[in-house]
Order: structure tokens, then sequence, then C-alpha cells
């Protein structure tokens, strides 16, 4: 080692200089090398702030997913516990956020056929169901309502535990559509048949009726022979050589009782007259009421449509209620589907019908059907003196399968069907009522309801 | 204002008027018991005080100073950043990308930069102009890179300088009319 003293105290310039190159290229490594890092720490930080978009944007796009799906999705643990459910499924279910906690899935689908509905396994996590088809079950909103719902579940994992997430479908409105669907083709097969068997009858009550027509007449000249006759005979008395045959026909004539067979046959063919008009009459209103094929718009008397709606369902109410109308005169025709109006019409009136059998009074009750103009409209009204709506089910008159009606009585759809008819028609279909002693229901249908500018097909449009 | 300035100047006046007088430049423009690195940030004013200093120093007058600094800039970058350079044939063309590419690249590394801006169109008479502005008056300082430039590409073009309103050195327009 060298002694410290022993180092000299002068450095040279050239010394100086060397050492300070040295430091300099040093600290230019140093610069460079920070700039360096400095660099990839920009290039890490872009990739990491593109990672963490993409990843926002997923999520985003997932919760936008989760939250605008139009079914109901629901995640839960094996033990049905939700842990989230998103808005359509809240919708279904009728579920506020609160309702949410602590909520099972067994709570919102309960299995009817559940052996044992408190066990804490969720049936909904069991193989055998994540593996079936047919996953059509009952749905109970937190009103209490139940509904028919199709859920599907699938596994997954998450933070290394198993969790479910099930979609639910509301088939509501689908089963209500299949069965309507089922109930036009019923009615239009009712129809093409009710239009055949109109058209087979009309042809032999015509003749029916023509030959009885022509009987009438014919009996009036035989009146008369039969008058001139009796004269005859009243001469022939005085003549002893005719006797034999005067006896024989007064004879006769007391058998047959020909006084009574000559008041009784008129009346008799104007009984029979009077019949076959009115089968005519059926007829034609059967024809009018069915419309078989008519798919189009047309232009429409509805105080012949209700004559016509009245007369085939007759046998509906003459024995429950005496039916009044009021229609107004000089009504303007209607823009509307006919056959489709005519079912409206006839379910108001059967739905009348049921309301007056509900009463505890006894004797007829009334149906009141009125047709008024209002500005650019036509209003439909038809009354009864029934039961009138309890308040309580005001609301839900027009939801599809609600019914009060017994098992077998009503299918929950006749007034679903008039309110989607009306609506249709973008028409109004409200009502009036007041609890025991009866319901106006309002059918308020636009004189043309197609938009203005639109030309649709016009058939029969002077029918 | 970026370190890189400063070392670069330090070494401009070492290189042309000796490490004594870059001492002297620095104690006196600059008295603190430090140095500049070119990752660090300096008040621009520290450079304007060196600048004064070298010109008393010198007796040259702080313009010239300003614009032979500009030229060393531009020689000290195409060293140091020849990628810059690559596929560029012209000043034009260079100059456009100061302020997209450069500036952006400068970004990267200092967020936190104050950098000036540049806007490019063509001249009433169908040349190619250049709107200088900045928080600093160093307009000579652009004078003196753009001179470099054209230089560098041997292009036969003048540059021609209109100070706008503003403090003045902050807002300048450059004309490159063909000589």
């Amino acid at each position: 080692m060298v002694d410290s003293e022993d180092i000299p105290t002068t450095i040279s310039r050239e010394t100086l200089e060397r050492v300070l190159r040295r430091e300099r290229n040093a600290r230019k490594q140093a610069e460079q090398l920070l700039e360096e890092k400095s660099r990839q720490l920009y290039q890490t930080n872009q990739d990491l702030l593109k990672s963490t978009q993409a990843l926002a944007d997923e999520v985003q796009r997932s919760k936008v997913i989760f939250e605008t799906a139009a079914e109901g999705i629901i995640l839960f643990d094996q033990q049905g516990h939700v842990e989230l459910v998103n808005p359509a499924a809240k919708r279904i279910f009728e579920l506020t956020d609160d309702d949410c906690v602590k909520l099972n899935v067994n709570d919102i689908l309960p299995l009817t056929d559940n052996k044992n509905p408190t066990s804490s396994i969720c049936f909904y996590t069991d193989p055998l169901f994540l593996m079936g088809d047919d996953h059509e079950i009952v749905g109970r909103r937190k009103t209490g309502g139940e509904f028919p719902a199709e859920f599907v579940v699938a596994e997954f994992s998450h933070n290394g535990r198993v969790a479910y997430s099930g979609v639910v479908r509301d088939l509501t409105r689908r089963r209500f559509l299949e069965s309507r669907l089922a109930q036009a083709e019923r009615l239009e097969s009712v129809g093409q048949l009710a239009a055949g068997v109109a058209h087979e009858i009309n042809t032999p009550i015509q003749f029916v009726s023509e030959n009885t027509r022509f009987l009438k007449t014919s009996f009036q000249s035989l009146l008369e022979i039969f008058s001139t006759m009796n004269q005859l005979l009243e001469k022939c008395v005085d003549i002893p050589e005719l006797n034999p045959w005067v006896s024989r026909v007064q004879a006769a004539i007391e058998v047959a009782d020909l006084p009574f067979l000559l008041s009784e046959i008129p009346l008799s063919i104007d009984q029979t007259l009077e019949g076959t008009s009115t089968v005519a009459r059926i007829v034609r209103a059967l024809n009018v009421f069915s419309h078989p094929g008519t798919t189009e718009f047309q232009k429409v008397d509805l105080n012949s449509e209700l004559e016509s709606t009245l007369t085939v369902s007759k046998n509906e109410w003459k024995y429950v209620a005496e039916v009044e109308t009021d229609f107004a005169p000089n009504l303007p025709r209607v823009m509307c589907l006919p056959g489709e109006m005519n079912q409206v019409f006839l379910n108001l009136i059967i739905n009348a019908v049921h309301a007056i059998q509900g009463r505890k009074s006894e004797g007829l009750g009334k149906i009141t059907v009125r047709t008024r103009r209002e500005s650019d409209r036509v209003i439909v009204d038809i009354s009864d003196n029934g039961t009138g709506i309890p308040e309580a089910i005001r609301g839900r008159i027009f939801d599809p399968f609600f019914t009060t009606k017994g098992v077998g009585k009503g299918t929950g759809q006749g007034l679903t069907i008039c309110y989607n008819v009306v609506e249709s028609h973008r028409g109004k279909l409200t009502f009036d009522t007041i609890e025991g002693e009866g319901t106006t229901f309002h059918v308020e249908l636009l004189l043309d309801p197609r938009p203005k500018g639109t030309a649709m097909t016009e058939v029969n449009e002077e029918k | 204002m970026k370190g890189v300035v400063f070392t670069e100047f330090l070494e401009l006046v070492e290189s042309k008027f000796g490490m004594d007088v870059a001492d002297r430049v620095q104690t006196k423009g600059f008295p603190e018991d430090t140095g500049f690195t070119s990752v660090g940030t300096y008040d621009h004013q520290i450079l304007i005080s060196l600048v004064v200093e070298l010109s008393r120093e010198t007796g040259l007058p702080v313009r010239d100073l300003v614009l032979a600094f500009g030229k060393h800039l531009f020689h000290s970058f195409s060293r140091n950043f020849p990628d810059t350079l690559v596929g560029v044939n012209n000043s034009v063309d260079f100059l456009q990308k100061v302020e997209g590419v450069i500036h952006g690249e400068v970004q990267k590394l200092y967020p936190d930069a104050e950098l000036p801006s540049f806007s490019f169109s063509p001249s009433p008479e169908g040349h190619f102009q250049m709107e200088y502005i900045s928080a600093r008056p160093f307009a000579d300082l652009a004078e003196g890179l753009i001179g470099a430039t054209i230089e560098h590409f041997g292009d036969e073009l003048n540059c021609l300088r209109t100070d706008l309103d503003g403090t003045p050195g902050t807002h300048a327009l450059f004309k490159l009319c063909p000589k």
C-alpha cells in the first residue's frame, strides 16, 4: 500500500480532462439508460392501458348484455342462493333490489313436484336437471301469481368455486299466442263450416219458402172453390135423387172437420213461412258473422254486424237476459276486420251473459247494445246488469289466462283477445263497472285506423 | 426546459471557447453547486442567463450565439437520434415531422414537457410556412434549427422570419422560399 502522504497534491490538466471526459461519458450513458428504461416503461404502460381498456370494454359489454337481455338471468350458488339478478328477471318476478337480498332460486321457481321443498339442496344444480332438455316449470311472481316459465341452467367456475347461471323466460305470452292461434284455427274451421252449412241450407229453404207461398195463394183459390161448392151442396139438399151423394159429402166434411181445416191451414202456412224466414235470417247472420276467409280491412256497418252477432248468439242469452239495442241511425261504416270485430262483440256479449248468471237475483237480466259516433270514431257500448267487476281485479281482467270463472267455464282469454283485437285496430277497449250493479264495455274504433297516407287494400268497399 | 438543451449548450461552449469560458459562464449564469443532466428539467431563464453570460465573455451578440446553438442542437440530435431522419429526403418533410413525431416521442419520455407548437400551411405565394408559438422566447433557437435542417438536406431554400404578436421571440412565422 502507498501512504496517502506519498500521493502528489497537484493534478495535471491532462489528468483532469481525462477524468472529466470519463465522468461525462458515464453521465451520458446513465442518461441514455434512463431514457431507454423510460421508453420501455412508457411502452409497458401503454400496453397496460390497452389491456385495461380492453378489459373495461369487455366488462362493459358483458354488463350491457346482462342489463339489457330480454330474458331473465339469475346467478346462484350450489344451495340456490341468488347472487345476481338482471333487470329482465326482476321484471318477470316483480322483484325489487331489496327482494333480491337473501333470495333463493327455489322461492321464485318452486318445483310443484319437489318431494322436499324445505331441503337446502337446490334442485336446479342437480346434474339431472342440468343435462335435461325439458325445462318448463312454474315461476312465481312476488305478488304470488304463477306463470309458465322456461329455465335453463349452466354450471361454471368462478373464483375457484362452482356457480350457476340460469336463463329464465316467461312463457305466458307464448302460451297465450299458441292458444289464440289454436282458437283462431278452430274459429276459422267453425266459420268455414258455418258458411258451408249456410250455403247448403239456403237453397232448400228458398224452395220450401217459395212452395209454401205457392200453397198459401193456392189455398186462397181453394177456399173460394170450397165456398161455391158449399152453396151447391145446399141447393142439392132439395133434390131427392141427389140425397145419398149429399149425405156422403156431408159425412166426409164432418169426418175431416172441414171448417177447422179451413181456418187452421192458413195459420199453419203462415207459421211455416215465419219459420222459414227465421231460418233464412239465421243463415244470413251466420254467413255475415263468420266472414270466412276475410283477412283484409274493409268498410263495415257495425249495426248490421252486431245484429248478426246477437242472432247467432241468441241461444246463449235468450234464457238469461233480454237484449235491447240502441243503434245510431246512419252510423258511418268503420274500416276493420269484420271477423275479428264480431269475435270481440261475441266475447263481450257472452261475458255479459256470464256476469248476469253470476247474480244472486232471479229473473232475466238485461243486456244493452248501443252504437254512437263521436268525432272520427264509432263507439259500441255493451252493458249488462250483472255482478260488476271487483275493484281488486280490475287491473288484471285483460291479462292472458286471468279468469274468475269456474274450471271449464272460462279460459281467461276472451277479454285478452278483445283487448288485442281492438288495440290492433288502433282503438280502445275500456270499461265502467259498479260492483253488484253491472258493467259497460266501450269499444272505441277509429272510422279509418290506417295511418294517413297508407293504402291498405280495401275489399268490398261498398259492402 | 429539458436538460438536454443545457448539456448541449455547455458542450458547445466548451468545444468552441474552452473549458475555462464554459466554467465561468456556468458559474455566473447558474451559481449553484450542481450541474445539468439531459433527463432533468430546468427553468428556461437559466439558459437565457447562460447565453447572456456567454455573450459577455465573448463579446458576440446573443442572437448570433442562439442561432449558432440552434445549428449545433440539430447536428447533435441528428447524431444521437438518427432514426428521425430515416426516409426523409428534404427539410420540409422533416420539419413537418417535428410536431407530430419528434414532439410525440419527447412526450412519451417526458409527459410534463412544455413543448413549442408548429403549425404548417402554404404561404400566399404558394410556399411552405410554419408558425412558431411558445411560452418561452426561443424563436432564434427555432430559426437556427430550421437553418441547420435546410443545410443538412442541401435544399435551395431561404428561411424568412416574421415576428408576430406577443412577447418578442415567442411567436413567429417562418417562410421557406426558394433561393
